[in-house]
Protein backbone atom coordinates (compact mmCIF):
# COMPACT_ATOMS: atom_id res chain seq x y z
CA UNK A 1 0.00 0.00 0.00
CA UNK A 2 2.89 2.14 0.64
CA UNK A 3 4.68 1.54 -2.48
CA UNK A 4 1.18 2.41 -4.26
CA UNK A 5 1.01 5.61 -2.46
CA UNK A 6 4.63 6.66 -3.50
CA UNK A 7 3.73 5.74 -7.13
CA UNK A 8 0.65 7.85 -7.17
CA UNK A 9 2.78 10.52 -5.64
CA UNK A 10 5.83 10.56 -8.01
CA UNK A 11 3.23 10.23 -11.10
CA UNK A 12 1.51 13.54 -9.28
CA UNK A 13 4.92 15.43 -9.15
CA UNK A 14 5.29 14.89 -13.12
CA UNK A 15 1.99 15.76 -13.53
CA UNK A 16 2.27 19.15 -11.66
CA UNK A 17 4.97 20.09 -13.92
CA UNK A 18 3.48 18.47 -17.25
CA UNK A 19 -0.79 18.51 -17.10
CA UNK A 20 -3.14 21.18 -16.94
CA UNK A 21 -3.67 22.13 -13.15
CA UNK A 22 -7.05 20.94 -12.97
CA UNK A 23 -6.28 17.55 -13.88
CA UNK A 24 -3.26 17.64 -11.31
CA UNK A 25 -5.81 18.72 -8.98
CA UNK A 26 -8.97 16.26 -9.12
CA UNK A 27 -6.13 13.85 -8.83
CA UNK A 28 -4.73 15.01 -5.71
CA UNK A 29 -8.76 15.25 -4.30
CA UNK A 30 -9.19 12.27 -5.85
CA UNK A 31 -6.75 10.77 -3.56
CA UNK A 32 -7.26 12.59 -0.50
CA UNK A 33 -10.39 10.82 -0.03
CA UNK A 34 -8.60 7.30 -1.06
CA UNK A 35 -5.54 7.27 1.58
CA UNK A 36 -5.44 8.04 5.22
CA UNK A 37 -3.94 11.68 6.06
CA UNK A 38 -3.16 12.68 2.60
CA UNK A 39 -1.11 15.85 3.37
CA UNK A 40 1.03 14.97 0.39
CA UNK A 41 -1.99 17.61 -0.99
CA UNK A 42 -0.06 20.26 1.03
CA UNK A 43 3.11 19.43 0.09
CA UNK A 44 1.35 20.19 -3.82
CA UNK A 45 -0.14 23.30 -3.18
CA UNK A 46 3.90 24.04 -2.17
CA UNK A 47 5.34 22.81 -5.40
CA UNK A 48 2.64 24.76 -7.57
CA UNK A 49 4.11 28.08 -5.52
CA UNK A 50 7.60 26.99 -6.21
CA UNK A 51 7.10 26.17 -9.31
CA UNK A 52 5.34 29.14 -10.84
CA UNK A 53 4.56 31.64 -8.08
CA UNK A 54 5.54 34.83 -8.74
CA UNK A 55 4.24 37.98 -7.24
CA UNK A 56 0.47 38.68 -7.43
CA UNK A 57 -0.83 42.23 -7.96
CA UNK A 58 0.70 44.65 -5.63
CA UNK A 59 2.87 42.32 -3.38
CA UNK A 60 6.72 42.66 -3.58
CA UNK A 61 7.47 39.37 -3.01
CA UNK A 62 6.13 35.80 -4.41
CA UNK A 63 3.76 34.63 -1.69
CA UNK A 64 2.70 31.18 -1.29
CA UNK A 65 -0.76 31.46 -1.65
CA UNK A 66 -1.83 27.79 -3.06
CA UNK A 67 0.16 26.45 -0.21
CA UNK A 68 -2.18 28.59 2.06
CA UNK A 69 -5.12 27.43 -0.15
CA UNK A 70 -4.05 23.90 0.09
CA UNK A 71 -3.85 23.69 3.72
CA UNK A 72 -6.97 25.66 4.61
CA UNK A 73 -8.40 22.51 1.42
CA UNK A 74 -6.68 19.84 3.41
CA UNK A 75 -8.80 20.85 7.22
CA UNK A 76 -12.21 21.29 5.44
CA UNK A 77 -12.39 18.09 3.33
CA UNK A 78 -10.78 16.20 6.48
CA UNK A 79 -13.68 17.55 8.33
CA UNK A 80 -15.97 16.86 5.21
CA UNK A 81 -14.63 13.02 4.70
CA UNK A 82 -16.22 12.47 8.52
CA UNK A 83 -19.41 13.03 7.11
CA UNK A 84 -19.43 10.10 4.41
CA UNK A 85 -21.12 7.12 5.12
CA UNK A 86 -18.21 5.17 3.40
CA UNK A 87 -15.45 6.18 6.10
CA UNK A 88 -18.01 5.70 9.27
CA UNK B 1 -11.42 8.11 35.24
CA UNK B 2 -12.90 6.91 32.15
CA UNK B 3 -11.48 8.92 29.01
CA UNK B 4 -13.78 8.96 25.89
CA UNK B 5 -12.12 8.17 22.69
CA UNK B 6 -14.29 10.75 20.56
CA UNK B 7 -12.74 13.67 23.18
CA UNK B 8 -9.33 12.06 22.79
CA UNK B 9 -10.16 12.42 18.66
CA UNK B 10 -11.54 15.52 18.66
CA UNK B 11 -9.02 17.39 20.90
CA UNK B 12 -6.26 15.84 18.37
CA UNK B 13 -8.31 17.10 15.27
CA UNK B 14 -8.20 20.57 16.39
CA UNK B 15 -4.33 20.50 17.20
CA UNK B 16 -3.98 19.13 14.05
CA UNK B 17 -6.09 21.90 12.62
CA UNK B 18 -4.08 24.46 14.71
CA UNK B 19 -0.84 23.64 13.77
CA UNK B 20 -1.68 23.07 9.77
CA UNK B 21 -2.82 27.00 10.12
CA UNK B 22 -0.08 28.20 12.26
CA UNK B 23 2.59 26.72 9.79
CA UNK B 24 0.26 28.02 7.00
CA UNK B 25 0.46 32.22 8.03
CA UNK B 26 4.20 31.69 9.26
CA UNK B 27 5.08 30.69 5.93
CA UNK B 28 3.36 32.99 4.21
CA UNK B 29 5.29 35.93 5.62
CA UNK B 30 8.55 34.51 5.63
CA UNK B 31 8.60 31.84 2.66
CA UNK B 32 10.53 33.85 0.32
CA UNK B 33 14.10 32.40 0.63
CA UNK B 34 12.68 28.69 0.77
CA UNK B 35 10.43 28.89 -2.48
CA UNK B 36 13.85 30.29 -4.26
CA UNK B 37 16.35 27.53 -3.09
CA UNK B 38 13.07 24.98 -3.89
CA UNK B 39 13.01 25.85 -7.29
CA UNK B 40 16.61 26.09 -7.71
CA UNK B 41 16.53 22.86 -6.76
CA UNK B 42 13.55 21.28 -8.23
CA UNK B 43 14.92 23.34 -11.67
CA UNK B 44 17.37 20.30 -12.55
CA UNK B 45 14.28 17.82 -12.54
CA UNK B 46 11.27 20.04 -14.20
CA UNK B 47 13.94 21.41 -16.47
CA UNK B 48 14.53 18.86 -18.70
CA UNK B 49 10.88 17.61 -18.49
CA UNK B 50 9.94 20.89 -19.57
CA UNK B 51 12.20 20.59 -22.61
CA UNK B 52 11.01 17.04 -22.99
CA UNK B 53 7.57 18.14 -23.31
CA UNK B 54 7.74 20.69 -25.70
CA UNK B 55 9.91 18.47 -27.91
CA UNK B 56 6.91 15.92 -27.87
CA UNK B 57 4.23 18.99 -28.59
CA UNK B 58 6.11 19.79 -31.66
CA UNK B 59 6.65 16.41 -32.94
CA UNK B 60 2.52 15.46 -31.96
CA UNK B 61 1.73 19.31 -33.88
CA UNK B 62 3.49 17.89 -37.12
CA UNK B 63 1.59 14.84 -37.22
CA UNK B 64 -2.05 15.79 -38.86
CA UNK B 65 0.28 17.27 -41.83
CA UNK B 66 1.43 14.02 -42.70
CA UNK B 67 -2.82 13.36 -43.22
CA UNK B 68 -3.35 16.10 -45.28
CA UNK B 69 -3.93 16.24 -49.10
CA UNK B 70 -0.83 17.76 -51.16
CA UNK B 71 -3.31 20.22 -53.31
CA UNK B 72 -4.52 21.90 -49.64
CA UNK B 73 -0.44 21.88 -48.80
CA UNK B 74 0.26 23.68 -51.85
CA UNK B 75 -2.83 25.68 -51.33
CA UNK B 76 -1.87 26.79 -47.73
CA UNK B 77 1.83 27.29 -48.59
CA UNK B 78 0.91 29.70 -51.54
CA UNK B 79 -1.28 31.90 -49.12
CA UNK B 80 1.46 31.53 -45.90
CA UNK B 81 4.42 33.03 -48.99
CA UNK B 82 1.77 35.51 -50.06
CA UNK B 83 1.03 36.57 -46.44
CA UNK B 84 4.96 36.53 -45.12
CA UNK B 85 5.54 38.73 -48.22
CA UNK B 86 2.97 41.27 -46.70
CA UNK B 87 3.83 41.63 -43.63
CA UNK B 88 8.11 41.84 -44.66
CA UNK B 89 6.80 45.12 -46.33
CA UNK B 90 4.77 45.89 -43.21
CA UNK B 91 7.99 45.50 -41.12
CA UNK B 92 10.34 47.41 -43.10
CA UNK B 93 8.21 50.34 -43.10
CA UNK B 94 7.77 50.10 -38.99
CA UNK B 95 11.49 50.08 -39.38
CA UNK B 96 11.71 53.18 -41.03
CA UNK B 97 9.42 55.00 -38.78
CA UNK B 98 10.38 53.32 -35.39
CA UNK B 99 14.39 55.11 -37.16
CA UNK B 100 12.61 58.42 -37.86
CA UNK B 101 11.27 58.37 -34.91
CA UNK B 102 14.17 57.38 -32.71
CA UNK B 103 15.91 60.47 -34.66
CA UNK B 104 13.04 62.93 -33.83
CA UNK B 105 13.65 62.01 -30.17
CA UNK B 106 18.11 62.26 -30.49
CA UNK B 107 17.18 65.74 -31.77
CA UNK B 108 15.07 66.71 -28.57
CA UNK B 109 18.31 65.93 -26.72
CA UNK B 110 17.34 62.35 -25.29
CA UNK B 111 20.51 60.00 -26.36
CA UNK B 112 18.81 57.19 -25.38
CA UNK B 113 20.88 54.33 -24.17
CA UNK B 114 21.96 50.79 -26.16
CA UNK B 115 20.00 47.79 -24.70
CA UNK B 116 21.53 44.82 -25.42
CA UNK B 117 18.80 41.86 -25.85
CA UNK B 118 19.22 37.99 -25.47
CA UNK B 119 16.94 35.89 -27.16
CA UNK B 120 15.58 32.90 -24.46
CA UNK B 121 13.15 29.95 -25.21
CA UNK B 122 10.10 29.72 -22.84
CA UNK B 123 9.87 26.40 -21.11
CA UNK B 124 6.71 26.72 -19.59
CA UNK B 125 4.11 29.40 -19.94
CA UNK B 126 1.33 30.42 -17.32
CA UNK B 127 -0.83 27.39 -16.88
CA UNK B 128 -1.37 27.81 -12.86
CA UNK B 129 -4.06 30.24 -12.02
CA UNK B 130 -3.32 32.95 -9.60
CA UNK B 131 0.35 32.88 -11.36
CA UNK B 132 0.50 34.13 -14.95
CA UNK B 133 3.96 33.51 -14.95
CA UNK B 134 6.96 32.34 -18.03
CA UNK B 135 9.75 29.93 -17.31
CA UNK B 136 12.47 30.27 -19.51
CA UNK B 137 15.63 28.50 -20.30
CA UNK B 138 18.17 31.37 -19.31
CA UNK B 139 19.19 32.30 -15.88
CA UNK B 140 22.36 34.37 -14.26
CA UNK B 141 24.80 32.44 -16.97
CA UNK B 142 23.07 34.50 -19.62
CA UNK B 143 23.32 37.84 -17.63
CA UNK B 144 19.92 38.50 -16.89
CA UNK B 145 18.46 40.24 -13.82
CA UNK B 146 15.44 40.84 -11.87
CA UNK B 147 13.95 43.43 -13.30
CA UNK B 148 14.70 43.11 -17.06
CA UNK B 149 11.84 43.89 -19.38
CA UNK B 150 11.44 41.47 -21.53
CA UNK B 151 9.42 41.22 -25.25
CA UNK B 152 7.88 38.79 -27.53
CA UNK B 153 8.96 39.75 -30.94
CA UNK B 154 10.56 42.63 -31.02
CA UNK B 155 8.11 45.37 -30.00
CA UNK B 156 5.13 43.57 -27.57
CA UNK B 157 6.26 44.13 -23.89
CA UNK B 158 5.27 40.87 -21.82
CA UNK B 159 6.59 41.62 -18.39
CA UNK B 160 9.84 41.56 -16.44
CA UNK B 161 12.02 39.39 -14.97
CA UNK B 162 11.03 38.39 -11.55
CA UNK B 163 13.39 35.88 -10.21
CA UNK B 164 17.03 34.38 -11.47
CA UNK B 165 18.59 31.23 -10.89
CA UNK B 166 21.83 29.75 -12.32
CA UNK B 167 20.19 28.45 -15.45
CA UNK B 168 16.54 29.53 -15.55
CA UNK B 169 14.31 32.87 -14.84
CA UNK B 170 10.65 33.65 -13.89
CA UNK B 171 8.84 35.80 -15.66
CA UNK B 172 6.24 38.11 -14.33
CA UNK B 173 3.53 38.81 -16.75
CA UNK B 174 1.92 42.45 -17.00
CA UNK B 175 -1.07 41.09 -17.58
CA UNK B 176 -1.35 38.66 -14.67
CA UNK B 177 -4.26 39.27 -12.52
CA UNK B 178 -3.63 42.37 -10.46
CA UNK B 179 -0.76 43.65 -11.74
CA UNK B 180 -0.87 47.62 -12.60
CA UNK B 181 0.84 49.03 -15.43
CA UNK B 182 0.84 52.46 -16.67
CA UNK B 183 0.18 52.89 -20.54
CA UNK B 184 -0.83 55.84 -23.02
CA UNK B 185 -4.09 54.77 -25.38
CA UNK B 186 -2.91 55.97 -28.82
CA UNK B 187 -5.91 56.52 -30.82
CA UNK B 188 -7.92 59.84 -31.86
CA UNK B 189 -6.00 61.29 -28.89
CA UNK B 190 -3.66 60.28 -26.35
CA UNK B 191 -4.70 59.33 -23.38
CA UNK B 192 -2.79 58.39 -19.97
CA UNK B 193 -4.25 55.28 -18.31
CA UNK B 194 -3.30 52.41 -15.78
CA UNK B 195 -4.22 49.50 -17.41
CA UNK B 196 -4.89 46.29 -14.81
CA UNK B 197 -4.29 42.98 -15.64
CA UNK B 198 -6.92 40.27 -15.92
CA UNK B 199 -5.32 37.08 -16.61
CA UNK B 200 -4.44 35.28 -20.33
CA UNK B 201 -3.31 38.37 -21.77
CA UNK B 202 -6.00 40.63 -21.15
CA UNK B 203 -5.97 43.88 -19.40
CA UNK B 204 -8.80 45.95 -18.32
CA UNK B 205 -9.12 49.73 -18.33
CA UNK B 206 -11.46 52.79 -16.42
CA UNK B 207 -11.55 56.04 -18.24
CA UNK B 208 -13.99 58.81 -18.25
CA UNK B 209 -17.31 57.86 -20.22
CA UNK B 210 -16.05 61.05 -22.07
CA UNK B 211 -12.77 59.92 -23.72
CA UNK B 212 -12.60 58.88 -27.16
CA UNK B 213 -11.69 55.38 -27.48
CA UNK B 214 -12.37 52.76 -30.21
CA UNK B 215 -11.96 49.15 -31.09
CA UNK B 216 -8.22 48.99 -32.58
CA UNK B 217 -6.45 51.23 -30.34
CA UNK B 218 -2.89 50.74 -29.08
CA UNK B 219 -1.96 50.65 -25.59
CA UNK B 220 1.65 51.76 -25.45
CA UNK B 221 4.20 51.83 -22.33
CA UNK B 222 5.67 55.39 -22.00
CA UNK B 223 9.10 55.73 -22.61
CA UNK B 224 11.79 56.46 -26.11
CA UNK B 225 10.94 53.09 -27.11
CA UNK B 226 7.28 52.64 -27.00
CA UNK B 227 6.89 49.68 -26.35
CA UNK B 228 2.68 47.82 -27.02
CA UNK B 229 1.67 46.87 -24.43
CA UNK B 230 -2.31 45.62 -26.03
CA UNK B 231 -4.71 46.58 -28.43
CA UNK B 232 -8.54 47.23 -27.47
CA UNK B 233 -11.06 44.97 -27.89
CA UNK B 234 -14.05 46.02 -26.54
CA UNK B 235 -15.77 49.40 -24.98
CA UNK B 236 -18.89 49.93 -22.94
CA UNK B 237 -19.70 53.22 -21.63
CA UNK B 238 -21.32 53.03 -17.91
CA UNK B 239 -24.18 55.47 -17.65
CA UNK B 240 -24.57 55.09 -14.39
CA UNK B 241 -21.26 55.63 -12.75
CA UNK B 242 -20.30 58.31 -15.96
CA UNK B 243 -17.30 55.64 -16.92
CA UNK B 244 -16.12 53.59 -19.45
CA UNK B 245 -14.74 50.52 -19.34
CA UNK B 246 -11.69 49.36 -22.07
CA UNK B 247 -10.84 45.58 -22.26
CA UNK B 248 -7.77 45.12 -24.58
CA UNK B 249 -5.84 42.15 -25.47
CA UNK B 250 -1.92 41.27 -25.85
CA UNK B 251 -1.99 41.37 -29.90
CA UNK B 252 -1.11 37.12 -29.82
CA UNK B 253 -1.47 34.48 -27.71
CA UNK B 254 1.22 34.17 -24.59
CA UNK B 255 0.05 30.14 -24.20
CA UNK B 256 1.67 30.21 -27.86
CA UNK B 257 5.01 31.70 -27.07
CA UNK B 258 8.18 29.82 -27.73
CA UNK B 259 10.49 32.34 -27.55
CA UNK B 260 10.66 35.88 -26.16
CA UNK B 261 13.54 38.31 -26.07
CA UNK B 262 15.03 40.04 -22.56
CA UNK B 263 16.52 43.18 -22.58
CA UNK B 264 19.64 43.06 -20.48
CA UNK B 265 19.98 45.65 -17.88
CA UNK B 266 23.40 47.50 -18.33
CA UNK B 267 25.94 46.83 -15.57
CA UNK B 268 26.94 49.77 -13.18
CA UNK B 269 30.51 49.34 -12.39
CA UNK B 270 30.61 51.13 -8.20
CA UNK B 271 34.36 52.76 -8.53
CA UNK B 272 35.32 53.07 -4.92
Amino acid sequence: MLWNRLCFDLIIFVGVVIFSWWLVVSAIIYFFFLYESFYELIFFGLLFDTLYGVQIGYTQVARPVLFVISVLLYIILARFKQYLRFYA
Amino acid sequence: MSYRQDNLKKTKNIKVIVVLISIGVLFYFFSEPILSVGFGVLSYVTNPLWRVENDINDTMSSIPVFLRSQQSLTVENRALRAKIDYVGVQLESMDAIRKENQDLIREMGYVGKNDSTVLVSVLTGPNVPPYDSLVVDAGIDSGLLVGDSVLYADNVLIGEVSQVFSHSAKIKLYAGNGVSTDVIISGKESLHAVAEGFGSGNYYIELPSSSLISKGDSLVVPGSNSYLLGVVEYTQIDQTTASQKVLARSPFNIKSARFVRVIKSPKINVVE
